[in-house]
């Protein structure tokens, strides 16, 4: 635990020299560009705490830059949770830019972001997590400094649960929550920019904390992932996510997410 | 007679090409990473007056060749840039110039578009000549207060020419402010 606590923060000094703000565990407050589509798969494998299983999820996402202020994404949800793979409901995502300070090598941003969802799995867990665990809705506002090629960006937001499909919520825990996350990345490769061609290394590490309204209960992980970007329109991303304290029941906090996305430029008018 | 008549408006046309815009050099702003910097080139290789975009991705500078006899528009270049979330923070535009004499604070016309010189020294303008916007949107917003110290005229806010322009001003046209 010390050694990746030590570990972490020698990825954050490093991140302060360069910073990258295409987070892995959490969205920026920068858009996607006019007219573009992108092509998401995400998928995360958590170790179970009760059993010697793997929670596995998958999200395919459709994202979509409706003007320069405003994103929409369309996701599905799938999982093991009923022991096969199975599709267990979707989500709609908006994000809208509504401050822009830009400078020649700065910028700060920020923007409001919106999910609903719907999930049939059962419930159980006292997280809420309505990206592919609970049905209900969230609201935030996320804020995105650029400074000297330092990337900050944070985040707060208001999280609510309600009965999945056949599942009532759970009448003893608490159905909202209010979520928190800081986030820090850097580039590591190219050195030296010369072509869209060349394949980028980015290093990010990020703070995702939660608090439940009705018993304040709390957790804070804390995540570290690689990210690769190819030819400048395709990007992977592998992080792992590690729970550093939790008041509340989890089921499966700790484990690896690994992504793929496509970038379309100019693909609707 | 007709031959002649003929060979004028060619040689009047021919000019007035050669007057035209014939390439940019547009520095963008507000972005660091190469998914962003491709955003704004693969936005400036829509725009329907451009003919070829080469991107710097170190210095975030986009050297863009206009199309021939193409009607430019900068403000679409603008765009370009906004629409893929970033702003430009310095455009520079190249035109041939045939002995053209200027002075501060005043207007000029290169091809069909209207220029309001800033900030100059009276000089001719021979040959190939680079012009810095200076407009809002084109600039910073410390330059942009700037550049309003050198000039009374209303354009300068507006971007369109009014009353307060020279006697030549059709009200109502867009004009760019430049510097040299």
């Amino acid at each position: 635990m010390k050694k990746f606590l030590l570990i972490l923060v020698v990825v954050f000094n490093y991140a302060l020299v360069h910073a990258q703000e295409l987070f892995v565990f959490t969205e920026p407050a920068s858009n996607m560009p006019k007219g573009s589509l992108g092509l998401r798969i995400t998928s995360t494998v958590m170790k179970e705490k009760l059993e010697n299983a793997y929670n596995l999820h998958l999200l395919p996402e459709l994202m979509w830059g409706v003007n320069k202020n405003l994103m929409l994404h369309a996701e599905g949800f799938i999982s093991n949770r009923s022991k096969s793979m199975s599709a267990e409901g979707f989500g709609v995502y908006a994000k809208y830019r509504f401050l822009s300070n830009d400078k020649v090598h700065s910028h700060f941003r920020m923007a409001a972001y919106g999910r609903v969802s719907y999930n049939n799995s059962d419930i159980h867990q006292e997280e809420i997590e309505i990206n592919g665990h609970n049905s209900g809705y969230e609201t935030g506002v996320v804020a995105t400094q650029l400074l000297n090629k330092v990337a900050l960006s944070s985040s707060a937001g208001f999280e609510k649960a309600l009965d999945n499909h056949n599942y009532k919520f759970p009448s003893q825990q608490s159905s909202s929550a209010i979520d928190y996350t800081f986030s820090v990345g850097k580039l590591m490769l190219p050195k030296n920019y010369t072509d869209y061609k060349q394949t980028n290394v980015n290093l990010m590490t990020e703070f995702l904390g939660q608090t439940l309204a009705g018993n304040g209960k709390s957790y804070l992980d804390a995540t570290a992932s690689v990210q690769l970007i190819f030819n400048s329109q395709a990007r992977f991303d592998v992080g792992y996510r590690q729970q550093l304290y939790s008041s509340m029941y989890r089921s499966a906090s700790n484990g690896f997410l690994i992504r793929f996305e496509y970038l379309f430029f100019n693909a609707v008018k | 007679m007709k031959k002649i008549i003929v060979i004028i408006a060619m040689l009047a046309l021919a000019f007035n090409v050669q007057a035209q815009f014939s390439k940019a050099n547009l520095v963008a702003g507000g972005l660091t990473c190469s998914m962003c910097s491709k955003a704004i080139y693969k936005a400036l290789t829509k725009v329907s007056f451009v003919e070829t975009v080469k991107a710097n991705i170190k210095e975030s500078s986009y050297t863009i060749v206009f199309k021939k006899d193409a009607a430019v528009s900068l403000d679409e270049v603008r765009k370009a840039v906004v629409d893929a979330g970033f702003h430009v923070a310095k455009l520079q535009v190249v035109a041939d110039i045939a002995n053209v004499e200027v002075k501060n604070d005043s207007h000029i016309k290169v091809g069909s578009q209207n220029l309001h010189l800033l900030d100059i020294q009276p000089r001719a303008l021979n040959g190939e000549v680079v012009f810095t916007l200076v407009d809002k949107g084109f600039v910073s917003d410390k330059d942009y207060r700037k550049y309003s110290g050198y000039t009374t005229m209303k354009c300068y806010s507006t971007g369109f020419m009014a009353s307060c322009c020279n006697k030549d001003a059709v009200t109502g046209e867009r004009i760019y402010h430049v510097t040299l």
